[in-house]
C-alpha cells in the first residue's frame, strides 16, 4: 500500500480542513465519500484517515462552514451527509486565494534557490 | 456564534458521541467492503481498515476535544468531584456556607449601602468639571447678584441654588418636603433631561416663571406614580407652581451622600427669590468652566464681573470683588467641604471596608478549620488516590476546587443576603427629616468586590488543607504505619483558630475602642443644653399671613407658653444650630479709618435666648426688648470672635454693622455682650466667629424655643394642641431640640452601632469555630480517654485535660491578638476622640470576653468526653 498509508505528516496547517471543502464543494456528500473524493482527485496519493477527517469535519461544525444532516446512504443505511454553508463557501474562497499565493511564493523560492 | 454551537453541543453531547460513533461504523463498514470487493478476505480486510483507520477512540476523544478543550473539562470534572465530594458531608457545606454567607452577607451589605450612599457620582454631564464659587466675603449671594452673574455675564456659567423646607399643600394637612431653588438654566448647564416632560429652561421661565420638577422618587411615593400629573398644579408654601417634568430615575443630587431634594423651583418664580434686596445673601453658586476653559480664566471672568457689581452699588455690595473657587467633588458637595467631620465619616466608610474584609477572614479561617479536620479524616482516601498514581499537583487541584466551590456557595448566599440586607438597610426611616433616596445598585463596584471576595475565600479556605494533604504520606495515610503522635496533627488546626482568635482579638478591639470613642464624640458638648429645650416651628406660610399678622402671632404664642407652669423661660431664633439651616454673613467692624470685613455664623434671638439655651454669658448684659429695633443699636459675639477680633482688649463697647442696602449706611451697633462658643453647622466644626443680633420688630418667621425642667417629651407633645387655640390658621410642630439636631448627632452614632455589630458577628464566628474544635478534639480523642478513663482517671481530670486544650489555643490567640492590636490602634488614633489607642479598659474586656467565650465552647464538649463510658469510648476504631 505504500504511499496510500495516510495524510503526509507535514501537510501544510489547516490543509484537510481546505480540501474536504473543496470536496464538498461539488455537492453534498457523508465521510467515506469525502475521503474517496480527496483520494481519487489527488491521484491515490492522499488518504485521510478516521481520526484527522472526522475531528476536521468536528472543526468545520464548530466553525459553522459545513452543515450535516442524516440521511440514508446507497445501500440504505444512515449516514451522516454534510453541506458547504454560504460561509464555508467564501471561507473556502479566501483558503483557496492564499493557498495559491503561498504555494506559489514557495515555488517561486525552490525555483531560484 | 462558536460559544452557542458549544453550547449546544455540550446540551446533546451524548447524542452527538453516539452520532459520531454511528458515522464511524459507517465509514468501516464502507472501507472493509471495498477491501473485500478488491478480494481479500475477510479478516484480513478487517484487519487493513484498522491499521488504515488508526485508534478509534483517539478519534472520538479528539472529535470531542474540539468542542470541549480538555483544559476546560479538566477544571469541569474537579468541580464535579469536587461537589460530589461535599454532598456527602452535608453538615460541613452547610455550616461552611452559613459562616462564610454570613460573614461576607452583613459585610457587603454595608459595603454596597457605602457604595450606594457614598461612591455614587452626582448626575451631571461633566461632574469633574463643577466648581463651588464664592464672590465677596460670605458663601451666598443675594437673588439680584446672582442673577446679574450667572445669567448675565459672558463665558461664565454657574447657577445658585438653596435647599429649603417647603409646605406643600394638598388638602387637609400641609406637608414638609424639601425643595431646591436652582437657577433657571441650571438643568441646562448640568447637561439633565427629564425623564417625563420636560426640565425647566431660562426661555420657558421667562414665560411661565411658577413651575416645578419633580424627582422620580417623590412622583412615586407622593403623588402615586400618576401618570396624569404633568400639567397639574402644586401649591407649595402658598404658591400654586405648575409640575412640568419628572427627573429620570437613580438621578443624584449635588449634594452627594443621597440627599435627594423632592422638588426643583427656578429662582425667579413667584416664591422664589425670596427678597429682593441685593444685599440679603441666600444662593450658594455652582460654576462650570466651558471645556477648554481654565479654572483661572473662569475665576477672572467672574471676577470682572463682581467688580463692576461693586462699584454700580457700592452700599450693598462691599467687598464683593473678591472670587474664590473650592474643588467640587464627583460624589457630591458634603464630600467637596472641607468640615472635619466629612473628613471623620469618610474615614469610618474606609474602617467598615477593612472591618469587613477582617471579618471574612475570620469566617475563611473558621472554614478552613473545618476543611483541614476533613482533610485528617480523608487521610486514608488521599493516600489511596497518591498510590493509585494520582499526581499531588491533581489532588491540590481537587481540594481547591473543593474551596472554590464553598466559597462560591457561601459568597453566593452572601450576596443574595447582602442585597436583602441593604435593601433594608437604605430603608430605615431616618430619625430626621433629611429628604434621602438611595437606589441600591448591583454595579462593577460591588461586582469586583464579590469576586474579591471569592478569590480570598478560596485561597484562605484552601491553602491549609491543600497543605495538608501534600504532606500525607502513602504509606502512613493508609493505615500501614503505626498511628504516631497523634497531637503533632492538631498543630495545623489549632494554628488555624488560635489566628482567629488573634484576628477576632484585634477586631473586637478596634470595635471596643470606636464604640467608645463614639460615645464619647456623641458625648461632645455642644456649648448649650440639649435635654430642657423644645423647639416650635409654626407654619405661616400656607395660609399667606401678612407681616403684622405674623409679627401679632408669634407675641401671642410666646406669651401664651410663658404662662405655661411647667416652662421656665421661653425665646425664639432665626437658626436652630447644628440643624443643616446656617446663615453665614459678612460683618463689617468698626476699624477708625475704615471698616474691617469679617465672616462670621449670625444668628437672630429674641431676649433670653441664652437662658433657654443654657449658653453662659461670660461679659455684659442680654438683650431686652428695647434692643429689638429694626436697625439694631446692640449685638452680641461669642468668645472666638472676641479673641479673634479683639485680642486682649475686651469687646464690650466695640462696633459693628451690618452691610447695608440701598440707601444710608445702618448705624453702628455696640457689642454689649460675650458669650460662650457653642457648635453652629457640626459637632467636629473648628468653631468659628459668631455674632447675635435682636430679633427685629417685625422680621418675619422664627423658631420659638421653650425651656423647661421637667418632663420634656410630655411638654413637646403637648405644646401644638396649646398653641392651637392662638391662631387656627397656623399649624405648629414642636420637637426637642436633640430630634432637631439629629442629623448632626446620628453619624457617631450610626457608626457606634454598625460597628457593635460587627464586632459581635466576629465574636460569634469566633464561639462557633473555638466550639467546633474542641468538639472535634473530643471525637478524635475518645479512644484516648477510654484508655485514660479505664486506667482511673477522674471525670474531673477528663475535664481538666479537654479544657486544657481549648484554653491553650485561647490564650495563644489572644496573646498574639492583643501584641497585633497593641500595634494597629495607634494608626487608628486619628479617628478616635477622647480614648488613648492603648485604653487598658478596652484591651482588658475584650481579654475577659474571649476567655470566658472559650471557657463556654470548650465546657460542652468537654462534658461530653467527661461522661463516655470507658466501654463505648475504647469499642470505637
Amino acid at each position: 500500500m505504500g504511499q496510500r498509508d495516510k495524510v503526509p505528516p507535514d501537510l501544510p496547517g489547516g490543509t484537510v480542513d481546505l480540501l474536504i471543502l473543496k470536496s464538498l464543494a461539488a455537492g453534498t456528500r457523508h465521510g467515506y465519500a469525502i475521503a474517496q473524493s480527496i483520494r481519487a482527485s489527488s491521484g491515490e496519493v492522499l488518504e485521510l484517515g478516521e481520526s484527522s477527517l472526522y475531528t476536521a469535519l468536528q472543526r468545520l461544525l464548530l466553525n459553522g462552514w459545513v452543515k450535516d444532516e442524516w440521511g440514508a446512504s446507497e445501500n440504505n443505511r444512515r449516514a451522516r451527509y454534510y453541506t458547504l454553508t454560504p460561509a464555508g463557501r467564501k471561507h473556502l474562497a479566501t483558503q483557496m486565494r492564499e493557498f495559491d499565493l503561498v504555494m506559489t511564493a514557495i515555488q517561486r523560492v525552490l525555483r531560484t534557490a | 456564534m462558536r460559544l452557542f454551537r458549544r453550547l449546544r453541543y455540550l446540551l446533546h453531547r451524548n447524542r452527538r458521541a453516539q452520532e459520531l460513533a454511528e458515522e464511524l461504523s459507517f465509514h468501516r463498514a464502507l472501507a472493509e467492503r471495498e477491501e473485500r470487493d478488491s478480494g481479500a478476505a475477510p479478516e484480513e480486510a478487517s484487519r487493513a481498515v484498522n491499521r488504515l483507520m488508526g485508534n478509534t477512540t483517539l478519534a472520538r476523544e479528539a472529535a470531542h476535544h474540539i468542542w470541549f478543550p480538555a483544559a476546560i473539562e479538566g477544571v469541569f470534572q474537579d468541580l464535579r468531584y469536587a461537589w460530589r465530594g461535599l454532598s456527602r458531608s452535608k453538615a460541613l457545606l452547610v455550616v461552611a456556607c452559613l459562616s462564610l454567607g454570613l460573614s461576607t452577607g452583613f459585610g457587603t451589605a454595608l459595603v454596597s449601602v457605602v457604595n450606594a450612599v457614598v461612591l455614587q457620582p452626582v448626575t451631571a454631564a461633566r461632574p469633574d468639571a463643577l466648581t463651588r464659587l464664592w464672590v465677596g466675603t460670605g458663601n451666598r449671594i443675594s437673588w439680584l447678584n446672582l442673577h446679574d452673574i450667572c445669567d448675565d455675564t459672558p463665558g461664565v456659567a454657574c447657577s445658585g441654588y438653596r435647599i429649603d423646607e417647603l409646605m406643600w399643600d394638598r388638602g387637609g394637612e400641609p406637608a414638609r418636603i424639601f425643595g431646591q431653588t436652582v437657577s433657571p438654566h441650571y438643568f441646562t448647564m448640568l447637561g439633565i433631561n427629564a425623564a417625563a416632560g420636560r426640565v425647566f429652561t431660562a426661555e420657558t421661565v421667562r414665560d411661565t416663571p411658577d413651575t416645578v420638577v419633580l424627582t422620580e422618587a417623590f412622583w412615586e411615593r407622593q403623588l402615586g406614580s400618576d401618570p396624569g400629573v404633568i400639567g397639574r398644579k402644586l401649591l407649595l408654601t402658598g404658591h400654586p407652581y405648575t409640575v412640568i417634568g419628572i427627573l429620570p430615575r437613580g438621578f443624584r443630587s449635588i449634594w452627594g451622600l443621597g440627599i435627594a431634594p423632592s422638588v426643583y423651583l427656578p429662582a425667579g418664580s413667584a416664591a422664589r427669590p425670596t427678597t429682593n434686596r441685593r444685599a440679603d445673601t441666600e444662593y450658594e453658586i455652582l460654576g462650570l468652566p466651558a471645556p477648554g476653559q481654565s479654572l483661572a480664566e473662569f475665576r477672572s471672568r467672574v471676577l470682572a464681573r463682581a467688580k463692576g457689581l461693586e462699584a454700580a452699588y457700592p452700599l450693598d455690595n462691599r467687598e464683593f470683588a473678591r472670587v474664590q473657587t473650592f474643588a467640587f467633588h464627583r460624589f457630591g458637595l458634603f464630600l467637596s467641604s472641607d468640615d472635619p467631620m466629612m473628613r471623620v465619616l469618610l474615614l469610618f466608610a474606609s474602617l467598615i471596608v477593612v472591618f469587613v474584609v477582617l471579618l471574612a477572614v475570620v469566617a475563611c479561617v473558621n472554614v478552613a478549620g473545618l476543611l483541614v479536620a476533613r482533610a485528617m479524616a480523608r487521610q486514608r482516601e488521599i493516600a489511596i488516590r497518591l498510590s493509585i498514581g494520582c499526581g499531588r499537583m491533581r489532588l491540590a487541584r481537587l481540594l481547591l476546587a473543593e474551596s472554590l466551590l464553598l466559597a462560591l456557595a457561601g459568597v453566593g448566599l452572601g450576596a443574595l443576603m447582602s442585597v436583602w440586607l441593604a435593601r433594608l438597610l437604605v430603608a430605615v426611616p431616618l430619625p430626621f427629616p433629611v429628604p434621602f433616596e438611595v437606589e441600591v445598585p448591583i454595579d462593577t463596584h460591588l461586582l469586583a468586590y464579590l469576586a474579591m471576595l471569592v478569590g480570598l475565600a478560596t485561597v484562605v479556605v484552601g491553602v491549609a488543607p491543600t497543605l495538608q494533604a501534600w504532606r500525607v504520606s502513602v504509606a502512613g495515610g493508609a493505615g500501614l504505619a503505626p498511628r504516631a503522635a497523634g497531637f503533632r496533627r492538631w498543630s495545623l488546626r489549632g494554628a488555624l483558630i488560635a489566628g482567629q482568635i488573634a484576628v477576632s482579638t484585634v477586631l473586637l478591639v478596634a470595635t471596643t475602642l470606636f464604640v467608645r470613642s463614639l460615645w464619647v464624640a456623641s458625648r461632645i458638648d455642644p456649648g448649650f443644653d440639649l435635654d430642657h429645650v423644645a423647639t416650635v416651628e409654626a407654619d405661616t406660610r400656607s395660609h399667606q399671613l401678612k407681616e403684622a399678622e405674623v409679627t401679632a402671632y408669634y407675641g401671642a404664642a410666646i406669651a401664651r407658653l410663658k404662662s405655661l407652669p411647667n416652662v421656665t423661660a421661653v425665646s425664639g431664633a432665626v437658626v436652630v444650630p447644628l440643624s443643616m439651616a446656617s446663615i453665614v454673613n459678612s460683618l463689617l467692624v468698626d476699624r477708625g479709618d475704615k471698616d474691617q470685613a469679617v465672616t462670621v455664623n449670625s444668628n437672630w434671638i429674641l431676649p433670653d435666648y441664652f437662658r433657654v439655651m443654657g449658653i453662659p454669658l461670660r461679659a455684659g448684659r442680654d438683650f431686652g426688648e428695647a434692643d429689638r429695633q429694626s436697625k439694631p443699636r446692640a449685638a452680641i459675639v461669642n468668645e472666638t470672635f472676641a479673641h479673634r477680633l479683639f485680642p486682649g482688649r475686651g469687646a464690650l463697647g466695640q462696633r459693628v454693622r451690618r452691610p447695608v442696602s440701598t440707601g444710608d449706611p445702618e448705624p453702628w451697633a455696640e457689642i454689649v455682650a460675650v458669650v460662650a462658643d457653642s457648635r453652629y453647622l457640626t459637632l467636629g466644626e473648628e468653631t468659628r466667629p459668631q455674632v447675635y443680633w435682636p430679633f427685629g420688630p417685625s422680621t418675619g418667621d422664627m423658631t420659638i424655643h421653650v425651656r423647661t425642667e421637667t418632663d420634656l417629651g410630655t411638654l413637646a407633645r403637648a405644646l401644638p394642641e396649646i398653641l392651637s387655640g392662638v391662631d387656627s390658621r397656623v399649624t405648629t410642630r414642636a420637637r426637642p431640640l436633640r430630634a432637631v439636631m439629629s442629623v448632626a448627632l446620628f453619624p457617631a452614632q450610626a457608626a457606634a452601632v454598625v460597628l457593635a455589630a460587627l464586632g459581635l458577628v466576629g465574636w460569634a464566628l469566633t464561639v462557633a469555630g473555638l466550639y467546633g474544635l474542641v468538639g472535634y478534639t473530643v471525637t478524635r480523642r475518645i479512644p484516648e480517654i477510654g484508655v485514660r478513663v479505664a486506667l482511673g482517671a477522674s471525670p474531673s481530670n477528663v475535664m481538666r485535660l479537654l479544657l486544657r486544650e481549648g484554653l491553650a489555643i485561647t490564650f495563644a490567640g489572644l496573646a498574639a491578638g492583643l501584641v497585633l492590636a497593641a500595634l494597629v490602634t495607634p494608626f487608628l488614633g486619628m479617628l478616635l476622640s477622647g480614648v488613648p489607642p492603648h485604653d487598658p479598659a478596652s484591651f482588658a474586656l475584650v481579654a475577659i470576653v474571649l476567655v470566658v467565650t472559650a471557657l463556654i465552647a470548650s465546657y460542652g464538649p468537654a462534658r461530653r468526653g467527661m461522661r463516655l463510658s470507658p466501654v463505648d469510648a475504647l469499642r470505637q476504631d
